[in-house]
């Protein structure tokens, strides 16, 4: 440096004297200020507020204004503990996924990336964006969902959930009605009411539009938070309004004063990574939530079987289509049957929008035309039992996630399950309480043994799609700029053996219940999304325990957990506690990179035989093909013996 | 508006009466001299920089003489990149590498000259030393006293609590 000051006093040594040091904030003008704290992480910021009592207020008056935050705020009337929402926003930052130099060992915010962190996303506008259990109660009632988004945007996130019984309240007798399917806009304030298709009531139909809907208070308490809402109904035929006098519809312009109104109150808990998975009724992490926004059923011609197509939403107005097809070749040698999934881009059927196709041209792996199918794997099932599930009661639940690199990049994830109806025989049996139920609610008061409609998973892919940065494709290849990844991440099978649990013994029947639970034990999308990314193979480590088991031809990862009498409370189960040390998998105990290093996927003979030529060496897609993963750079050899002891049913 | 001039250099004036002759592209690196040259047309006279000692006023020529070369940023540019962008080159890291008094003094100059890549890199810098650092760190590092009565250090831990790894 040629300055012209010939000392070189570092600025940042606390250890110069104190006159050279000085509290910028008093030099500084406040828009300087601001824009030095604007640099500043959400994390540095709270801690900024402990530094002095003026430092507190500026900063807390900073955070408040930021155009980044208080969006929400600022469009909705709910008053709350804003600060708090912000520190909640500020440890929920430090958790998002940075995937830059992912391959990167020295990476410093891997360790934090993959350490069991129960990370909550307690806020209400997070609602719809992460996984929740909602609560639903007025008093007597509660039913807990989880509830996914299939909306990624902050501001609309539509929150879905069925079983609104305490709208029964309303109906007063209508008690033929089910399941009821509402979703509203948390800031639109609007929604929409219908039955879903287990409604048996048709009255219900005829009114299916919510107005007004508002939140009108957010209660932020530890661990939880309740929302209230409020709204009132149009509905078109009048049938409403003749049938239930004190409520009426809200008119245009009228204020809430003036009209009747409902209110609901939403209990959202926040549920933790392991804390969801766990075989509990309300946390079961196969039932409730779904990504996928459609699907139909078709009937494909040319294979002669049922077909299914789920519309799988991604950032951006990406859409493409997940479609489910059994296929059998019992005549041939092979013998093979399963489940073939393909991936198109949803202008296969001439959708108008194609704006998200400009930049999208999948690599030559898995070619992608517009509007053409963009992958296509199979699954190899071993229990032809399986097969026929499939055709007659498949059920996919998906559940998205995505992770935000720090340029801007996205990483998304789409999970899908696929699960058995087995019709009695893979369902839970579960006690319903029902006796708390009459009165006001007008329900039965029996104690009933429901057959819960919660099928065990038995397959799961991550669908991820990946925004690279063009620059990059640019210089590597010729060919037409290509900005996103899609690959397909088959996960491991998972079954579900039974567990017969003790269960509250229901007066009414004078006999014990009976709970069967089953164990459920994926990693999330993303951390799950990271181990792949860092070549550390498929699956949850070794130290997991269980067999794992592998399907020749695809990626699919047989993982059992042994339930015997060594697992206890706090590892995998019923009550997996979400205490750091308790987890077996990502203990922050047990967090050491050495560590995670030796993970190995479980009975999986890895070998690596070559590097992995792609054609499209940019874009690295990874492509799955009899027996071979290509990883990256690198090809594993699976050529292990098919799943065998796998059974759902057998457990059952 | 005069008509451009073609001036090789410009004189600029410091606020202890210092004339420093800066070569024209050099001091149109400020947007703020750049407005007045383009304003004022052929300038023989001192331009007054009122606000910015000589030390200052030199500190900054070096640095707009070391980035003479840089792209001009559009002025409709996004904010957002610029916050992208969180890493200082390494001369500026040197460039920058001086006490606090100088580090918000050129700050100030960079405000006042309005240009902006200096003003986003002493910003960052003062960011970089904040960063990750305890408040404890912090008071030491700015020289700040901590008025925080015991029970008030409590209540704001506790209400930071939130922001805590748990």
């Amino acid at each position: 440096m040629t300055g012209y000051f010939k000392k070189d006093i570092c600025h940042e040594s606390a250890d110069s004297p104190p006159s050279c040091r000085e509290d910028f904030r008093n030099v500084l003008p406040n828009e300087l200020c601001n824009l030095i704290f604007s640099e500043l992480s959400k994390k540095d910021l709270v801690t900024l507020t402990r530094v002095s009592t003026s430092w507190c207020q500026h900063i807390k008056s900073f955070c408040f204004h930021t155009p980044t935050f208080g969006t929400i705020y600022r469009q909705s009337n709910i008053n709350f503990d804003k600060w708090k929402y912000f520190c909640k926003e500020a440890r929920t930052d430090s958790y998002h996924p940075n995937l830059d130099g992912i391959e990167n060992l020295d990476h410093p915010n891997w360790i934090r990336l993959v350490r069991n962190y129960n990370y909550e996303y307690s806020s209400y506008c997070r609602i719809a964006t992460e996984r929740y259990v909602v609560e639903l109660f007025d008093s007597t009632y509660k039913r807990t969902q989880r509830c996914i988004s299939s909306d990624d945007t902050d501001v609309r996130q539509p929150i879905r959930w069925h079983s609104v019984q305490v709208l029964r309240k309303l109906l007063n007798g209508s008690t033929k009605v089910a399941y009821i399917h509402l979703e509203y806009d948390l800031l639109g304030q609007i929604g929409a009411l219908r039955p879903t298709n287990h409604s048996r009531s048709s009255r219900f139909r005829t009114f299916n539009e919510l107005r007004n809907l508002e939140l009108v208070e957010v209660k932020d308490k530890e661990d939880t938070v309740v929302l209230k809402a409020r709204w009132n109904f149009s509905e078109p035929t009048g049938l409403f309004q003749t049938r239930f006098a004190p409520y009426r519809m809200v008119r245009e312009h009228e204020q809430w004063e003036q009209c009747a109104m409902v209110y609901l109150d939403l209990k959202t808990k926040k549920v933790g990574k392991f804390e969801a998975l766990p075989a509990q009724k309300r946390h079961r992490p196969f039932h409730a939530g779904f990504g996928f926004e459609r699907s139909e059923p078709s009937w494909d011609t040319d294979r002669g079987t049922r077909i299914r197509r789920y519309a799988m939403p991604f950032l951006g107005g990406l859409r493409f289509i997940l479609t489910t097809a059994p296929f059998d070749h019992d005549d041939e040698v092979s013998g093979e049957f399963g489940m073939e999934y393909t991936v198109t881009d949803t202008l296969i059927n001439g959708a108008p929008n194609m704006a998200h196709n400009l930049n999208l041209n999948i690599a030559e792996t898995v070619p992608a035309p517009m509007g053409k199918e963009v992958f296509r794997g199979r699954l190899r099932m071993t229990h032809r039992s399986w097969l026929e599930a499939m055709t007659e009661d498949t059920v996919l639940f998906g559940e998205k996630q995505s992770c935000k690199q720090s340029d801007g990049r996205f990483a998304e994830v789409v999970r899908f399950y696929y699960t058995i109806k087995a019709k009695g025989r893979g369902c839970r049996k579960f006690s319903v309480p029902q006796a708390g139920l009459s009165g006001a609610l007008g329900l039965e008061a029996d104690w009933k043994m429901v057959e819960d409609d919660v099928q065990p998973v038995v397959w799961v892919a991550d669908i991820v799609l990946t925004t690279t940065p063009e620059a990059a494709i640019r210089a590597s290849t010729e060919s037409p700029v290509s900005s996103m990844k899609f690959q397909v991440f088959p996960s491991h099978v998972e079954l579900y053996p039974k567990l017969t649990l003790p269960c509250q013994t229901l007066p009414q029947l004078q006999q014990p219940a009976v709970r069967i639970e089953y164990y459920h034990y994926i990693l999330d999308p993303i951390r799950r999304l990271l181990s792949l990314g860092l070549g550390f193979g498929f699956g949850p480590p070794a130290s997991v325990g269980g067999i794992g088991l592998h399907s020749r031809g695809t990626t699919v990862y047989h993982h059992r957990l042994d339930l015997d009498s060594s697992v206890s409370s706090g590892q995998r189960g019923t009550t997996f506690s979400t205490q750091k040390n308790s987890d077996p998998m990502f203990s922050v105990r047990k967090l050491d990179l050495e560590e995670f290093k030796s993970w190995t996927p479980i009975s999986m003979q890895q070998r690596q035989i070559t590097a992995h030529t792609a054609t499209h060496p940019a874009l690295e897609v990874k492509e799955l093909r009899n027996g071979f993963v290509s990883h990256g750079s690198r090809m594993w050899n699976l050529d292990l013996p098919r799943a065998s002891n796998v059974d759902v049913q057998s457990n059952s | 508006m005069a008509t451009p001039s073609t001036q090789a250099t410009v004189k600029l004036q410091s606020n202890d009466n210092v004339v420093i002759e800066v070569e024209r592209a050099i001091a149109e690196r400020s947007v703020l001299i750049k407005n007045m040259l383009e304003d004022c047309g052929e300038v023989t006279d001192a331009i007054p920089i009122s606000n910015v000692n000589e030390s200052i006023l030199r500190k900054v020529i070096e640095w707009c003489e070391h980035h003479k070369n840089d792209p001009v940023a559009a002025e409709n540019e996004n904010d957002d990149s610029r916050k992208k962008t969180t890493d200082i080159d390494e001369w500026d890291q040197k460039f920058m590498n001086v006490d606090q008094e100088m580090l918000f003094e050129i700050i100030l100059a960079a405000n006042f000259l309005d240009i902006k890549p200096l003003l986003d890199t002493g910003c960052k810098t003062v960011a970089n030393m904040i960063k990750g650092k305890s408040p404890e760190e912090i008071r030491k590092l700015f020289n700040i006293q901590n008025d925080f009565t015991p029970e008030e250090e409590e209540q704001i831990r506790r209400e930071n609590e939130w922001a805590e790894d748990r």
